[in-house]
């Protein structure tokens, strides 16, 4: 039987609140008990800054030994005498101050918790833009987009779960800015989740998101501040979870994934530049392969004598049709993405030499694949890479599978059907109440302009 | 329920009234002055369209269905509402057949035509399945990609240097012909045509917006249609253009830029998909509006059979595609089109409009 409420009239009951404490974490050996005068002082030795402890707790109390919280010196105190209470608090990094003669205990906050420094950012990299990102620890988070934003309409909103970790979330957004729908259909969302464990910000945005079984995100993943403070600010809601550098923004909608943070950083005519030839390039990387197969399959008419006789003489050694062509090199070129990722750092320089040489080269002397597919290929791999956002890649790639597979069997005809099918799937998408094809469709011309010309930021 | 947007109804229209007319050439039979032709029907179809709209006003909350009853009672009315499904069902099944026809023959002449034209079914069915709004919105999507393809293929073409205005003379040297080719032929195709939206007008605007989108697109697709025309007829010759039984194919075929781009003819014919594909979307959801007006069922729930019938129709609609041309030129003009999507509709305002004045004297 844990007991609820702390008493500590005499020495007996502060043995006790000890013995019992010990019952409930166990007698580990990080777990420090600190007996100064008539108090004790519990902590976790990791987790709560001794020099700290010693400095504002320990030093005042045995320099005075009446008794009372305001011979603490911490900045953040709080009574309680809840047991429960207590034991979160040792567990979260605070140190506990039991005094005898007092039926409540001091919970002073000295938690010093192991945590990096803040970093350049690895997903989201930018050349002339901040080069900060998240961190694990949230109240760290939190104060890098309050030193960005500033400001006085900045709200919150809090959530724990799961019963053993105890993580907390937040719901982030600018009061009167972001629309009331959106932040209580987040939070109707976020009150609906029942998850035992959580140990990323995806445990959240897998269970709140819309269609949860979708190929494409309907809610963005970052970690840079200054996008996640650019978002508040244009009246979206962030939701962050501690313990995990990445935070998700609502409403995401298709063509956000194809602007990248670098847009606001560079000049509006080098930004507009590099937003047509991404989406050139996004638009190979879809297409590209399934076009090649559909036109040496079906369609060799369309190509300029010349070039079809150069590609036919480069496939004629080749025993495979055009598609299973495709397909095998689709799937090496997956594999070698997936390897580069998961392999140690040290180990990059050799698959760099497999994939180039002994795939790129032996691969088409043994005649098993045809050189022009080597190169659309390769070209699709690039283009893939050059989508900003992580996530939609993989709705990228999985639809450009499917493209080809409908390219090999019907053609053109196969290609425009795929294409229509997925539009008509994405029309009835939604992030957040957001239609997913918002501005194109429905049609907004104020935010349609942005995303074809990145409008030059207004003088007055 | 109003779902859709000036922007994306004028979608909707648009790509419906290109439809299958920008891939069999307009008013072909007048020759070369085929485009005097598809001037006049625009300002035919625009006045057709407008009295459509001023037939939705007299009840902003009834389709045709709901205004068939109102004008014929509710005996006559049902029996012309089944009508209308079989007539919305035929029509979808002939550009079904088209669709078939056309891949058949610039796409896939290996791939047998059923396999086709099911698969088409199957993604008209799932738009319909998802309704008029996302049906707006699928049409935003594709107006730009249109116009897009059709500027490129205006630039191909000039720039293949095969454009000879001169083929355009004699201008109007006959007046009959334009006149025949006009009435009936180019106005019910498309325009009087799109008498279909009326089976579900209440879903999409009310009738000011609905009135101003069909004006708009209108226009636009008489300027596609004058434009395709005078390009085709100067690059072909009137001759050829008359006969051929894809005008616009074969002129795109003559598109040589650079000597690299050549024999763009699989890309426009999947350009034309997209137009085609609006129209047959549109009559198989008039029919299915039709039939849960009249039978108070789920709009949803009578996707599915409607599809079977239409693509059972267009299977064994014809023998070939000359047989299938020659119906659709020769008699549905006249039995299905003129009195179903014009006549009726006209007979059923000056019912109305009679009506609302002797209940007007009456009070």
């Amino acid at each position: 039987m844990v007991q609820q409420s702390i008493r500590l009239s005499n020495w007996a009951d502060l043995e006790q609140f000890t013995e019992e404490l010990k019952r409930t974490l166990g007698s580990m050996p990080d777990l420090v008990f600190r007996s100064v005068g008539a108090s004790l002082i519990v902590y976790i030795s990791g987790l709560a800054d001794q020099q700290r402890i010693e400095r504002e707790i320990v030093d005042p109390l045995s320099a005075n030994q009446e008794t009372g919280s305001l011979f603490i010196k911490t900045p953040s105190v709080q009574m309680t005498d809840n047991y429960q209470q207590t034991v979160q608090a040792i567990l979260s990094g605070m140190a506990a101050v039991a005094i005898c003669g007092k039926d409540q205990v001091i919970l002073a906050n000295v938690a010093a918790s192991p945590k990096r420094g803040v970093s350049d950012p690895q997903i989201e990299s930018s050349i002339l833009g901040p080069q900060e990102a998240f961190l694990e620890d949230l109240d760290t988070n939190i104060a890098m987009i309050r030193r960005i934003t500033k400001s006085e309409k900045f709200r919150m909103k809090v959530w724990h779960f799961g019963s053993v970790a105890h993580t907390e979330a937040r719901l982030l957004y600018f009061d009167q800015v972001a629309p009331d729908e959106l932040v209580a259909e987040i939070s109707k969302r976020l009150d609906s989740v029942h998850l035992e464990d959580i140990l990323g910000s995806n445990y959240i945005a897998e269970t709140i998101k819309d269609r949860p079984l979708s190929w494409f995100p309907t809610v963005q993943k970052t970690e840079r501040p200054d996008v996640v403070s650019n978002a508040l600010m244009k009246g979206r809601v962030a939701v962050i979870v501690n313990n995990t550098p990445i935070v998700l923004l609502f409403p995401f909608t298709f063509w956000n994934a194809f602007e990248t943070v670098e847009d606001i950083y560079l000049s509006y005519s080098s930004a507009t530049f590099l937003r047509w030839i991404r989406a050139f390039f996004i638009l190979s990387a879809l297409l590209l392969p399934s076009l090649y197969v559909a036109i040496t399959t079906f369609h060799n008419e369309m190509l300029p004598t010349n070039l079809l006789l150069s590609i036919a003489a480069s496939r004629e050694a080749s025993p495979f049709p055009a598609l299973v062509e495709a397909l095998i090199m689709e799937s090496i070129f997956e594999a070698i993405r997936e390897a580069i990722v998961r392999m140690p750092r040290i180990l990059v320089q050799a698959v760099s030499v497999v994939g180039a040489l002994v795939i790129g080269q032996a691969i088409v002397q043994a005649g098993i694949v045809s050189i022009p597919m080597i190169i659309v290929v390769s070209i699709t791999g690039i283009a893939s890479l050059m989508i900003p956002h992580y996530e939609t890649t993989f709705a990228i790639r999985i639809l450009r599978i499917i493209l080809l597979l409908m390219a090999g069997g019907l053609g053109f005809f196969g290609i425009a059907l795929g294409l229509f099918f997925t539009q008509v799937y994405l029309t009835g998408l939604r992030s957040a109440g957001m239609p997913y094809l918002t501005p194109v469709a429905p049609f907004v011309w104020k935010s349609l302009k942005n995303l074809i010309i990145r409008q030059p930021f207004e003088r007055s | 329920m109003k779902t859709l947007s000036t922007w994306q109804l004028y979608g909707l229209l648009l790509l419906f009234l290109l439809g299958t007319s920008v891939v069999f050439g307009i008013a072909s039979t007048a020759k070369q002055d085929a485009w005097i032709t598809a001037f006049i029907s625009t300002f035919l179809g625009a006045a057709l369209l407008w009295l459509y709209s001023k037939l939705y006003e007299t009840h902003a909350d009834k389709n045709w269905s709901g205004l068939l009853m109102v004008s014929f009672g509710r005996f006559i009315g049902s029996i012309l509402c089944v009508a209308y499904v079989f007539i919305f069902i035929y029509s979808a099944g002939r550009d079904l057949r088209d669709i078939g026809e056309l891949t058949n023959t610039f796409l896939l002449p290996k791939t047998p035509i059923g396999i086709t034209m099911a698969l088409f079914q199957i993604l008209v069915s799932y738009i319909c399945y998802a309704g008029v709004e996302r049906m707006g919105r699928l049409a935003e999507l594709n107006v730009p990609i249109i116009f897009i393809i059709f500027l490129l293929e205006v630039i191909l073409l000039v720039a293949s240097g095969t454009v000879h205005l001169s083929l355009l003379t004699p201008v109007a040297e006959e007046w009959k012909p334009i006149i025949k080719a006009a009435i009936p032929g180019n106005l019910t195709v498309p325009f009087a045509e799109a008498f279909a939206f009326a089976a579900f007008w209440s879903k999409t605007m009310a009738p000011k917006g609905f009135r101003k989108a069909a004006l708009l697109s209108c226009a636009t697709a008489g300027l596609i249609f004058i434009i395709l025309d005078i390009l085709a007829i100067s690059t072909i010759g009137p001759e050829l253009f008359a006969r051929s039984l894809f005008p616009l194919m074969t002129t795109f075929h003559l598109v040589n830029f650079a000597d690299f781009i050549q024999n763009i003819d699989p890309f426009i014919v999947t350009a034309f998909l997209i137009g085609v594909l609006f129209k047959i979307t549109i009559f198989t959801y008039a029919s299915c509006a039709m039939i849960s007006d009249l039978w108070k069922v789920n709009v949803k729930s009578a996707v599915i059979p409607v599809s079977v019938i239409i693509f059972l129709f267009a299977f064994y609609m014809t023998e070939s595609l000359i047989s299938h041309l020659f119906t659709g030129h020769q008699w549905v003009t006249w039995v299905v089109f003129m009195p179903f999507y014009v006549i009726l509709p006209m007979f059923a305002l000056l019912i109305i409009k009679l009506k609302k004045m002797i209940g007007m004297g009456e009070s």
